[in-house]
């Protein structure tokens, strides 16, 4: 008997995974007519697959009363549709309900769901994750903590993540400080076009920390930073120029 | 003059008569359901075989991996959410590792404790077929004998304590064979077979209602659809393993980078 209470885990598995598969009928009817442009079309049959508990179809049509895409906007419908595609699993629904929970003041809620998405490798949901462990938000806060949600994004190539995990190492904080890897993450982000990350880059290079010195850098990443209007680039272009046109 | 002793038809023979019929039509119905039963748990059976061969141990081996991915994760971050996902991924893999594996255990040995071989006895002795007194109830001894064993092998000792009491309540008074008695023994037998038919439709909807149950369901749907949905699920299962795969070698190579 106990082996079997281990197994029905194993079969529910199975049943979710294949009521999910992308051979529903009435998903493959939706994203066809979804592509054609034909919304309340579409809404219809995601609702039919929702109803049947095909994950996907329930979060694309939870999407669809957000934007009141082919059906009239209804906040409730969709905050219903997101809540079961989650429950179910779906990173990208629970990474929208940790959203609707955050908007609607409720921080554990939003840290909960933003958690499962988390572990569900979600590079978004680290990085918010992160965001929020760092504030303190729905849980205590801690730079270590935040620094390791951080890097899991930043190793997927989440530019805002390896900004932040940039700033953790540059300012020592819930990491050893460490020029060199700051210099590292910062170039990773910068080259991804983040402001913040291409005016560090610059400094780094202007000072010689972590990196050797290099004038033409300097200049380069922190035209870049100022480019994209961030303020202190913005100044520091001007002093330059004053100084060094 | 010799005299004729004309058996009438006592006042009860036609009620008695018509609960015979009642109560042959019942257990024919009851044998029928007890097949039936039978024969979907071994459905079942089999199809659980295939789907642990065929999907069990992909989920088996991605979950393996996961767990690797996680435990890599914690060389490179020290963090005790880190520490916390591995703990929970290595549980996971270990609990479907056994789901996917464990039907390759031995059995446990069989070892019924005294009381139940004296229930088992005691039940046998009353219902063994070859003591029926009719080919009906030959055939009804059998289907109460078979479930006897089922229940003495699973150690299933209330299924043995009702077998008993069902007997033991049908003959209480069995010694005076008076139309009287004959149909209170007729109506319980009756009630039995209602109340066994009734729980073994019961059984019925609970393994069709079961997980694996509604997995069957649903493969035998796809199959009317030329659809195989082990298969579908194997394929998906593989690209998913096989992204992990990748993962797990990103991870390794930053633990490498790190010289960890």
């Amino acid at each position: 008997m106990a082996l079997h209470s281990v197994r029905s885990g194993i079969f529910a598995r199975g049943r979710r995974d294949a009521a999910n598969s992308s051979s529903n009928p009435h998903y493959q009817k939706a994203v066809a007519a979804y592509n054609a442009g034909r919304f309340p079309e579409a809404a219809a049959s995601f609702s039919q697959a929702a109803h049947q508990g095909h994950a996907e179809s329930q979060y694309i049509l939870s999407t669809m009363y957000d934007a009141g895409k082919g059906l009239p906007q209804d906040d409730a419908q969709a905050a219903r549709w997101e809540h079961l595609a989650a429950d179910q699993g779906h990173l990208y629904a629970q990474a929208n309900l940790s959203f609707r929970c955050y908007a609607a003041g409720d921080f554990a809620g939003a840290f909960e769901w933003c958690q499962r998405a988390a572990d569900g490798e979600l590079a978004w949901a680290q990085y918010n994750l992160g965001l929020m462990v760092q504030k303190g938000e729905g849980v205590a806060p801690s730079e270590a903590e935040a620094a390791h949600w951080y890097r899991l994004a930043a190793s997927q190539g989440f530019a805002d993540a390896q900004q932040r995990l940039a700033d953790l190492y540059y300012l020592g904080l819930g990491l050893p400080r460490s020029y060199t890897q700051a210099a590292l993450w910062y170039r990773r982000a910068a080259e991804q076009g983040n402001a913040r990350a291409q005016f560090q880059l610059g400094h780094l290079y202007d000072v010689g920390l972590g990196i050797e010195h290099d004038y033409t850098q300097y200049r380069y990443w922190t035209r870049k930073a100022a480019e994209q209007g961030h303020e202190e680039a913005l100044r520091e272009v001007s002093r330059r120029d004053y100084r060094d046109p | 003059m010799p005299a004729e002793i004309i058996l009438q038809p006592g006042p009860n023979a036609a009620s008695i008569a018509e609960k015979r019929d009642r109560l042959a039509a019942l257990r024919a119905a009851l044998a029928e359901r007890e097949a039936d039963v039978a024969q979907l748990r071994s459905q079942l059976k089999a199809f659980e075989v295939r789907y642990l061969q065929r999907v069990g141990v992909l989920y088996a081996e991605l979950d393996e991996i996961a767990a690797r991915i996680t435990e890599r994760e914690v060389d490179l971050y020290h963090s005790d959410s880190a520490r916390r996902r591995a703990k929970e991924a290595r549980q996971r893999a270990q609990q479907t590792h056994e789901a996917a594996f464990g039907a390759d255990q031995e059995p446990e040995e069989f070892d019924p404790s005294p009381s139940l071989k004296t229930l088992f006895r005691e039940v046998a002795k009353r219902i063994h077929p070859d003591f029926a007194t009719d080919e009906a109830e030959r055939k009804h001894f059998t289907l109460l004998m078979t479930r006897a064993n089922q229940a003495y092998n699973c150690g299933d000792t209330d299924t043995l304590q009702r077998l008993l009491d069902d007997h033991l309540e049908v003959n209480a008074s069995a010694a005076d064979e008076g139309d009287g008695v004959t149909l209170l023994r007729l109506a319980r037998q009756i009630q039995h077979a209602v109340r066994d038919i009734a729980a073994l439709d019961r059984e019925h909807q609970a393994l069709l209602q079961s997980e694996i149950g509604q997995l069957y369901t649903g493969a035998e749907a796809a199959a009317n659809e030329d659809r195989d949905l082990l298969a579908e699920l194997a394929a998906s299962l593989r690209e998913r393993i096989a992204d992990a795969q990748y993962r797990l070698q990103f991870v390794e190579r930053q633990v490498g980078a790190l010289g960890r």
